[in-house]
């Protein structure tokens, strides 16, 4: 039992078989639903944060439309990893969009149409755009394409006057700890109060995230309670944050240092540490804004330089000393 | 079957309503008094429009080429025989210019007025220069038998040898009124049920660009009977004047805690990062500030475009944003 469970991912393995269970799009499934009983597909535009089901959606739509033996025939999925260019738009997307297959399959609709999905479409340079455009009208007869993407002002505006456009919010957390309740149930897990409501808050309504967090949690811990979540998102401990922060604004710059070089050698990125010690710094209410401010820009300039390639390792004892200065230099002032 | 799937497809309107003849373009009334003195006096020379999207380039010239081609006096229309148009989804590489040009503006025209063909090469910055060095000799060799017209967004791109054989076209950006009158006739044609701060909207969404004014308008048309304002933006994907106005409230009274809150209004509303701080540089041009104050925001705003731009991490760059505020407004 537990060596067959890890075989497939659970995102995969759980991913909803057909548009019904689709989970929170209600009108977006709806309108799917008429879509296909009508047999008037228009093309289509997905967008919306990650892990909110826009994959899972076209993927349901597909095997609902043409079953799961004609998929391979009458669905072509490009994702970012593959490469697409402005070739690629010209000749596979055409190419595919020529062939005509008539193949019915018993139970299944199979209408003329053949899906193109276009996964992370926001990752497609705008003459590739400009170039699937054209592609989108003259193949209109038999191929419908559905675009993919997070940000939807990244898709060029002929692109998405030709799609009906679909807007998926991040999934609530109710409805994400529901999920979750239900794998667990058939996956027969031994849960502890806590665990999968921490799953779920650290996952931000990204279902994928929240999916993933758990099958790593209950793979690698007998019963995971909520510490161990924050191990596994690469969280770092309450605790430590905050000292770091008491030692730094107390001008133990040596000590801070010490402390700065643990946090390197137990591998937290220094992202993370920013994004955490926003929270402490927002607590803290003995310092002025101002003096926030001048650390919030900080960061925002240190992520730059990360982003940039520089050293983490410099960028973090910079950042801690630029932090333990504002704040003495602010207590000073009081 | 095919055609019940296939009619439902629209046409977009952006050719639906493409100006049909000269006259009927509705801005740029010197190019194109300009265009029919040269066609009326035989002088048509190789053309180059250049200048941002949507502002008629290509419909001035599908329009001048149906003037000159188009039926006349009961005589068929020689459109397809004497046109080739090529844009970016054509390969237009090198070979193309070889083969498919060559071979178009080498066989002549026999008897017809006027006596030469017309090559329309849309989007031409995006043809490599090895191409556009071929095409150069072919321009010259074969005058008598045919003007090109290229057209492109940055007359930079287009190598001086064929700029220096073209007349150039600079087409600016369309008036907001212009915008504004053509949005209105289409939705009259096509009878939609539009609210009066959404044809706003879509002329503020447009930017002088026509053609993006009409595709918002079918795009928000396709997913809403009722088309008002929010569902414009909507569409667009950029945040209202009042999501942004909003903001720049939080950002120029709150604390820190703004981190929050705009996180929060940008994950709900699906906006990104980029786009929320182009519409708060709009807004903060227009505040009632110290000047100097309001250059050293504009220079924050643009560092962390920047940033964002370089796939920082959202949230720590709204930190900076909130920071920069905090910051100004401790100078005023």
């Amino acid at each position: 039992m537990s060596s067959a469970k890890t075989e497939v991912p659970w995102t995969e393995k759980y991913r909803p078989k057909d548009i019904e269970s689709v989970a929170h799009h209600e009108a977006v499934t709806k309108m799917l639903r008429n879509a296909i009983e009508t047999g008037d597909m228009p093309h289509l535009l997905f967008h919306g944060t990650p892990g909110t089901g826009k994959t899972s959606t076209i993927l349901a739509l597909c095997r609902d439309l043409y079953g799961p033996k004609q998929m391979k025939k009458r669905v072509l999925f490009l994702n970012a990893s593959d490469d697409r260019g402005i070739d690629v738009i010209r000749t596979r997307v055409k190419e595919f969009a020529r062939i005509v297959v008539t193949t019915k399959v018993e139970g299944y609709p199979c209408p003329d149409y053949k899906f193109v999905i276009l996964d992370e479409a926001d990752n497609i340079t705008p003459d590739a755009q400009s170039a699937l455009r054209r592609t989108m009208e003259t193949c209109s007869k038999n191929t419908r394409i559905c675009l993919i993407c997070n940000y939807v002002s990244r898709i060029i505006d002929p692109i998405k006057s030709r799609c009906a456009k679909f807007r998926f919010q991040p999934i609530p957390a109710a409805a994400s700890l529901n999920t979750l309740r239900k794998i667990a149930r058939k996956e027969s897990l031994n849960t502890i109060d806590g665990t999968l409501e921490r799953i779920v808050s650290t996952s931000g309504g990204d279902l994928r995230k929240a999916i993933t967090t758990m099958q790593t949690a209950f793979t690698a811990f007998e019963m995971p309670g909520p510490a161990d979540i924050d191990t596994l998102v690469g969280r770092i401990p309450d605790e430590l944050v905050g000292q770091v922060y008491r030692t730094i604004s107390s001008g133990q710059f040596d000590a801070a240092k010490r402390q700065a070089d643990e946090l390197t050698k137990l591998a937290y990125s220094v992202k993370q540490l920013m994004l955490q010690m926003n929270e402490v710094i927002f607590d803290d209410m003995l310092l002025s804004d101002q003096a926030k401010a001048a650390i919030l820009g900080r960061m925002a300039l240190v992520d730059r330089n990360i982003q940039d390639g520089a050293l983490e390792s410099l960028q973090l004892l910079d950042l801690l000393a630029f932090i333990g200065y504002s704040v003495q230099m602010d207590r000073g002032r009081k | 079957m095919a055609t019940g799937t296939e009619k439902k497809i629209q046409i977009p309107w952006v050719e639906k309503y493409r100006p049909a003849t000269l006259s009927d373009v509705v801005s740029h009334k010197s190019i194109t008094s300009t265009l029919t003195q040269l066609i009326a006096n035989q002088q048509m020379p190789h053309l180059m429009f250049y200048g941002p999207p949507g502002t008629g380039k290509t419909s001035t010239v599908v329009a001048m080429a149906r003037d000159l081609y188009g039926s006349k006096n009961g005589a068929p229309s020689n459109y397809s025989t004497m046109v080739l148009e090529l844009n970016a989804s054509d390969d237009r590489g090198i070979d193309t210019v070889r083969e498919q040009i060559r071979t178009f503006v080498s066989s002549r025209a026999i008897v017809h007025d006027p006596p030469y063909k017309l090559v329309i090469l849309d989007e031409a910055d995006s043809m490599t220069s090895t191409a556009q060095f071929a095409l150069r000799r072919v321009m010259e060799k074969y005058t008598s038998n045919a003007r090109f017209c290229l057209i492109c967004n940055y007359a930079g791109k287009i190598i001086p040898a064929i700029q220096s054989r073209c007349t150039k076209f600079r087409f600016k950006p369309l008036p907001s009124t212009v915008v504004r009158d053509r949005t209105l006739h289409v939705i009259e044609q096509e009878n939609l049920n539009v609210s009066e701060d959404a044809v706003a909207a879509l002329v503020r969404v447009a930017e002088g660009d026509m053609r993006k004014s009409l595709n918002t308008l079918q795009a928000t048309a396709m997913a809403t009977r009722d088309i008002t304002s929010t569902a414009v933006y909507e569409t667009s994907g950029l945040p209202s004047p009042e999501v942004v106005a909003e903001l720049v409230g939080c950002l120029m009274t709150g604390g820190v805690d703004a981190v929050q809150q705009i996180t929060s209004t940008m994950t709900m509303q699906g906006l990104a990062l980029s786009d929320v701080i182009q519409g708060i540089h709009e807004v903060v041009l227009n505040l009632a500030i110290d000047g100097t104050v309001k250059a050293v925001l504009c220079k924050d705003l643009a560092t962390i475009e920047d940033n964002v731009l370089h796939a920082c991490d959202e949230q720590l760059q709204v930190g900076g944003l909130v920071a920069a505020f905090i910051q100004a407004r401790a100078m005023l």
